[in-house]
């Protein structure tokens, strides 16, 4: 009798532990309850639906990419993936020449070293299905690098003039960096024709000498990456391009294409 | 003689009180059902358990396609894009450097050397001219060119062959 009577609390007593300690953990204990999991589960539809949504508008934007060669092709002319300094001289040359200017050097320097930053980390906004919480450095956007032409020319003011217009129009991207314009011929070594002796009496003539220092730049192709895939560009299904009529407006002086022609000698010492 | 009752007596049999009787079934179906959403919530454990590691898995597949399909042409374009706005923004056309010597220089004076750093968008001008007096109205005149956002004078001196007056100026570009 006493101990049916003790039974109805042990019972209650008994629900209350088996609540606590088996039920509610059931439930939710932070990290392997139902309502946890429920919450994980939402989680990665969520992170799901995001990727589909990106490579659904990457395929509409490769696709509008595509669509317009021209374009593209005047971006990447305008800030190349290669350096092409063979074309450089090239188009320097040729607009020197366009201008009556003569030339006395022509070089292109290699890009400035990169300063090497540790890499910035990021924490739980990782997309990386194989470490979604950890820290993973973060590969940034690659920027562009700048490299030099220098160059020395001679001619009035008037075809110096011509020919700073035709380079600030060039449709490859450049910046004069450094301008020294004095009035005479050049008296640097390997000057030719007339430039032989120190500045002569030439105040009275319109002959300039400038040492230009031109400012060129490259930068390298961008790749996908933990990083940057949450970019912004992956939001929309329509590529911005107002920068590329912004080019072709600014930018009109359209750069040569450069052919080797005849290629192998046989005396490679002879002239 | 002590009489000994031998008569059993009859064991009444005792009804438990009614709040007893249901407290028992009651704390039986507590505990019951306890048991029963134990179940439960370990079954449907199992289950988002299950359907967690399906999601993963057409993420992770999902995720791959896209770190190797054309998503790579799209952001180097957008990256070139953002790069060349950003450079066509910070260009400065050396026009601008021949137009504003061209209108501020004084028909009396004329330029040796001009000299212009891109970075720092300063001129450095070299001039000539015949007199103090013009120097000062030239540094006036560059003074009063909206063009130019400050002014540093260099040396001035007097060439003992030409006597003319030789002088720098050092002008910032607006």
């Amino acid at each position: 009798m006493k101990i049916k009577l003790l039974m109805v609390p042990s019972m209650i007593l008994l629900a209350i532990v088996l609540g606590i300690w088996l039920v509610y953990p059931a439930y939710s204990n932070g990290s392997t309850g139902v309502k946890d999991h429920y919450n994980q589960l939402n989680a990665e539809r969520a992170k799901l639906a995001s990727v589909q949504g990106k490579s659904g508008n990457a395929n509409k934007l490769s696709s509008q990419l595509e669509s317009m060669p021209a374009d593209k092709d005047t971006l990447y002319e305008f800030v190349p993936v290669e350096m092409k300094e063979s074309e450089i001289i090239d188009n320097l040359n040729k607009m020197a020449a366009d201008s009556g200017l003569l030339i006395y050097g022509l070089s292109v320097s290699q890009p400035k070293m990169d300063v090497v930053e540790a890499p910035v980390t990021v924490s739980s906004t990782s997309l990386d299905p194989n470490s979604p919480t950890s820290d993973v450095p973060v590969a940034t956007l690659p920027k562009e690098k700048s490299f030099a032409a220098n160059m020395q020319i001679s001619g009035s003011y008037a075809q110096m003039k011509s020919f700073f217009d035709k380079v600030d129009t060039f449709a490859r991207y450049n910046s004069m960096a450094t301008m020294f314009l004095k009035k005479g011929l050049s008296t640097a070594p390997g000057a030719t024709g007339t430039a032989t002796s120190s500045t002569t009496d030439t105040t009275a003539l319109d002959v300039l000498t400038a040492n230009l220092e031109i400012d060129f730049n490259v930068l390298d192709r961008a790749t996908l990456s933990d990083g940057n895939i949450t970019d912004s560009v992956f939001a929309n299904s329509i590529l911005d391009t107002k920068v590329i009529s912004q080019i072709k407006s600014q930018y009109s002086n359209a750069a040569l294409k450069l052919d080797v022609g005849q290629e192998g000698k046989a005396n490679p010492f002879l002239p | 003689m002590s009489s000994i009752n031998l008569v059993v007596e009859e064991e009444v049999q005792r009804d438990y009180p009614s709040f007893l009787q249901n407290g028992l079934v009651t704390a039986s179906v507590i505990l019951i059902l306890l048991l029963a959403v134990y179940g439960g919530l370990v079954y449907t454990n199992q289950k988002l358990t299950a359907e967690i590691q399906s999601v993963h898995s057409q993420y992770t597949d999902e995720y791959s396609k896209f770190l190797a399909g054309n998503a790579n042409d799209v952001i180097d374009f957008k990256n070139r894009s953002d790069v060349a706005r950003s450079l066509i923004g910070q260009n400065y056309s050396t026009k601008n450097v021949f137009n504003q010597a061209e209108s501020s220089v004084l028909p009396t004076v004329y330029l040796d050397s001009l000299s212009y750093n891109g970075k720092t968008r300063t001129v450095e001008l070299a001039c000539v001219t015949n007199g103090f007096n013009m120097e000062a109205k030239q540094l006036l005149g560059f003074k009063e060119n909206s063009g130019f956002s400050s002014l540093v004078l260099g040396k001035s001196v007097i060439d003992a062959k030409t006597g003319l007056v030789n002088f720098t100026v050092s002008l910032k570009m607006k």
